[in-house]
């Protein structure tokens, strides 16, 4: 039985390895998810700047070309599963019970195995780079470079059980996501009122619950067709390559907007408190979330457009593709309406979030490019697509992420990360970005395909390449900036207080950090903009009654517990069959526990 | 999404045990049925029949078993999201792989088969 | 507990329950699952290149009766969950018992049917048909075995001394609800694999 009392939580602040291994808590499991998502942002980066460092000269040779491919397909898997997507889980984790006036997620202890399932996927794809190799056939591995015949080896069985770890862990953790939104809103919160954070977040979590099965089935097919002699995706017996391609990018457009969704979601809460002005046109910017989302099922073909598609097929994706650009335009329309006529305060998190609107504008005027099949045949492959990647995923993803983290940071900790670092850091990763990838258009243009690991003088390429690989090493050097921005911050005082940029919504109405229980007493929600509401009406939230018992859900080891069984089953399927009847004896042992531990 | 009303839970639906039995021999016969017409000789009729019926069997388990009826529309919303989406690129990949000239890797004579879904959706929509 | 606890955490938004609500979403999700398995399966149909082919294979009529096997669990299902609800607990433990037994012989029903297309040269290796068929129908399968286990541990929790606890109508529907669909898979897998002739 856990009760907390609202004067005891404060001083209570348990962090013991055992207390961060047992916890069931939505705050704690967000800052797990964060720092490993950052520490897997810092292993992605070093792989890409070992890619860099390869191509900065002609003929470079730092890397040879197998351990090459293996980096930028591990780069590319790193950065989007275990980076970008464990960072969005971890402001989703954080904040949808504190913007929502919720005291936990739907499911606490399912929410702790979310994480560890996880971390023990994340673990298993980096540890193929010690078991006789890293997966090399490209974040989507095509077949037939990912078959038994070219893919000798283990590397790429450690893809798929890695992948299907990885979407089980997600799969779990946006039911509960979804569930948590739609069902323990505090009163007054309507749908319609939710920050649009809370909507974008809905969004990726439904993207994912509706995406993800296709990619076990095809990851699935893939695993049998290297273990069990099935022909699913090879031509010598009537399967088909192709058909991996559909199932992949069925799954694989839709991952891309819940990379971008996130981070449209955080700039969405920094513009207006920065601006000081409710965000324009809610219902719209919220409308073309969900426009986004329901076209992003009917595109993923234009990643296909060069294998042969037939004509009516192309002009419906090809459509369907351009059309995304409309709901797109609208929210970048809304983001400009809201800054405009606005106090506008710039903050490092302001800094951040206007250069998501620019460099993702970017970003997507060249997605329009080749949503144009005849276009598309041109670029396909080459280092424009890279170029049109990165402007999205680093431009808008990463940046908006960055935008969070300065924003909310008091929150988490009390403390306020140091503006002056925080522009240098901003600057030195704004510069190193746009040098490092806006060559790479040009790159593409004059013909460098993508995934070379090495290339001849004479092209035209040596310049732009030298200039991207110095790019790169000042973006690397603006994340070094933010690190010791952030050690150097932790050493402070909290100084940070409920509310310090005078935010609207509710999580700025409790205490930073926010005690165990989240809210003394559940607020109740007026208007869109709950805080300023409040504040422009003289509205006071109640007191907490004295006697302020609160129930928490105690903490548990059955989710590490279960976290560690399916590991084995999943290192079951890399090694021997024994070590997989191990994991489901472990997983059935945790389901019993779990089923029959008390939670009250 | 934006059911707000606090749509109190229904317990349970009207039906009785009674009623639950009704409904499974009607399953039943409704099998019987589908069994016999694959047996008929019913030209170009027999796949929409068929897809008819156990689509109506489908819609009869959800509805009343499941009780999907009598729960909260929310429900309903996220069920039908599923199972239309899943429908659509069913559709959608069967259409994609009728048109796909690099099935000749195959080596797959149309007239021994070829792609089902070139005969299907070739057949009924003429395209 | 004191009074000023908790009215938050027994209302939800919508007035479903949580794990209600989940079971739903999680089936939508199942939706997407089967629906590339069958959509594998039918963009393949046609395509082996050696035999057998699934019309020298397919026992429609003894398919037909484990069929109407798992048709009957499902009124079984739903018979174990009126019980639940109406507080009839011996109605309840009969029907679980029931489909469970019931679930256990359409599990029977397809070990034997595989055991026969192996003796017949169909191996998961063999074609295209092979290979399509035993993943999308073993998957399947997989799902009537773990809702099998589901049921038996529901069973065994509802012989203790409290039975299920208040809960015990809410926690049979979720599990009925799973048990249908996977019901409701097999009603779409019948007509397309074994009804349509190929
Ligand atoms: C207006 C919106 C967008 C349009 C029209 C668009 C269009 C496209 C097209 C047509 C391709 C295929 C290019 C090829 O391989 O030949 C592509 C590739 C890609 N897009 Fe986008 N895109 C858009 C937004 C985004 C966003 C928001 C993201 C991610 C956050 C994203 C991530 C990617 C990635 C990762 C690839 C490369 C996949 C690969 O081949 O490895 N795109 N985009
Ligand atoms: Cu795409």
């Amino acid at each position: 039985m856990a009760t907390a009392t609202t004067s005891m939580s404060q001083s209570h602040q348990k962090s013991g390895v055992w207390d961060w291994l047992t916890t069931v808590d939505h705050k704690k499991i967000g800052v797990l998810y964060g720092v490993s998502g950052f520490s897997f942002l810092l292993l992605g980066g070093i792989e890409a700047l070992l890619i860099r460092t390869q191509l900065a000269v002609p003929n470079g040779t730092v890397l040879d070309a197998e351990l090459y491919n293996q980096l930028f397909t591990m780069h590319a898997l790193t950065m989007i599963f275990m980076a970008i997507m464990p960072m969005g889980a971890s402001f989703f984790n954080y904040f949808i019970p504190l913007m929502i006036g919720a005291r936990d997620v739907a499911f606490p202890r399912l929410n702790a195995l979310s994480y560890w399932i996880f971390l023990s996927g994340a673990l298993i794809l980096t540890s193929s780079f010690i078991f006789g190799g890293a997966p090399d056939g490209g974040w989507f591995a095509y077949a037939p470079l990912s078959s038994e015949d070219y893919a000798v080896g283990r590397a790429m069985d450690f893809y798929t059980v890695g992948l299907v770890v990885l979407g089980l862990s997600s799969l779990m953790a946006s039911l509960n996501f979804a569930v948590t939104i739609i069902n323990m809103r505090a009163p007054g919160m309507t749908m319609m009122r939710l920050p649009v954070f809370m909507w974008m977040t809905i969004v990726v979590n439904f993207l994912l619950i509706l995406s993800l099965p296709v990619i076990t089935v095809a990851l699935a097919q893939l695993y049998f067709d290297r273990n069990f002699a099935t022909n699913f995706f090879s031509p010598a017996q009537g399967g088909d390559p192709i058909l991996w391609q559909h199932l992949f990018w069925v799954f694989g457009h839709p991952e891309v907007y819940v990379l971008i969704l996130p981070s449209m979601g955080i700039i969405s809460e920094v513009l207006p408190v920065f601006s000081r002005k409710p965000l324009f046109g809610y219902a719209a910017i919220v409308f073309a979330g969900v426009a986004i989302a329901v076209l992003g099922f009917a595109v993923w073909s234009h990643h296909m457009f060069t294998t042969g598609l037939d004509t009516v097929p192309k002009i419906v994706f090809s459509a369907s593709t351009m059309a995304i650009g409309v709901p797109t335009g609208i929210k970048i329309f809304n983001w400009l309406g809201t800054m405009y006529g606005g106090q506008i305060r710039f903050t490092t998190a302001m800094y951040f979030s206007v250069s998501f609107i620019a460099l993702f504008t970017i970003g997507g005027i060249s997605g329009v490019m080749h949503g144009s099949p005849p276009i598309d045949t041109q670029q396909q492959d080459t280092y424009f697509i890279v170029a049109h990647l990165h402007y999205v995923l680093f431009g808008g993803a990463i940046m908006g992420i960055f935008a969070g983290i300065y924003y909310w940071f008091p929150k988490m900790t009390g403390r306020f990360l140091n503006e002056t670092l925080g522009k240098i850091n901003f600057w030195l990763m704004f510069f190193g970005m746009n040098l490092t990838f806006f060559p790479m258009h040009f790159l593409g243009l004059s013909g460098m395909p993508r995934r070379v690991y090495t290339y001849d003088s004479g092209f035209g390429w040596d310049a732009w390449n030298m200039v991207a690989t110095i790019g790169s090493y000042i973006l690397a050097f603006g994340i070094l900036i933010f690190l010791f921005n952030f050690f150097k911050t932790m050493r402070q005082e909290p100084t940070a207080g409920n509310n310090p940029w005078d935010g609207a919504t509710l999580e700025w109405a409790t205490s930073s950090p926010p005690p165990e229980h989240d809210f003394d007493v559940i607020p109740e929600v007026r208007d869109r903009d709950p805080l300023w509401y409040d504040r422009d009406n003289n509205i006071q939230q109640p007191e907490p009654p004295e006697e302020n018992h609160i129930h928490l859900p105690p903490p548990s080891y059955m989710p590490l517990i279960m976290g560690f069984g399916v590991a084995l089953i999943g290192i079951g399927a890399l090694s021997h069959l024994a070590m997989t009847g191990l994991g489901v004896a472990v997983v059935i042992y945790s389901i019993w526990g779990w089923v029959l531990e008390p939670i009250d | 999404m934006s059911t707000e009303a606090q749509t109190t839970e229904s317990h349970g639906s009207p039906l009785t045990p009674r009623d639950y039995i009704k409904i499974g021999l009607i399953l039943t016969v409704i099998t019987i049925v589908e069994l016999i017409a694959s047996y008929v000789e019913l030209g170009a009729l027999l796949i929409p029949i068929l897809l008819f019926l156990s689509l109506v069997k489908f819609v009869a388990v959800v509805a009343l078993f499941m009780h999907l009826k009598y729960e909260a529309r929310i429900l309903t919303q996220m069920f039908v999201m599923g199972a239309v989406l899943a429908t659509c690129i069913l559709i959608g990949l069967l259409y994609l792989f009728r048109n796909d000239p690099t099935d000749a890797l195959g080596g797959v004579d149309p007239a021994s088969g070829g792609h089902a879904a070139r005969i299907w959706i070739g057949h009924y929509l003429h395209i | 507990m004191s009074e000023a606890v908790t009215h938050a955490e027994h209302h939800t938004s919508t007035g479903v329950d949580n794990r209600m609500l989940m079971m739903w979403i999680f089936l939508a999700s199942e939706c997407l699952f089967f629906g590339s398995l069958i959509s594998t399966y039918l963009i393949y149909q046609g395509e082996s290149l050696v035999g057998p082919l699934p019309g020298e294979l397919l026992n429609i009529p003894i398919t037909s009766a484990s069929t109407f096997v798992l048709l009957m669990s499902s009124v079984t299902m739903v018979l174990a969950v009126y019980g639940a609800q109406h507080k009839e607990f011996l109605m309840m433990k009969l029907n679980l018992l029931a489909t469970i037994i019931l679930g256990t012989i359409f599990l029977g029903f397809q070990v034997v049917e595989f055991t026969e297309f192996v003796h017949h040269g169909l191996l998961l290796s063999t074609n295209q048909f092979g290979s399509s068929f035993y993943l999308l129908t073993g998957l399947h399968g997989t799902h009537v075995g773990i809702g099998v286990i589901y049921l038996i541990s529901l069973l065994i929790g509802s012989s203790r001394r409290n039975g299920l606890g208040k809960d015990a109508g809410l926690n049979l529907e979720i599990a009925g609800l799973y048990w249908h669909f996977v019901d409701i898979v097999w009603i779409v897998i019948f007509t397309i694999i074994y009804l349509i002739p190929s």
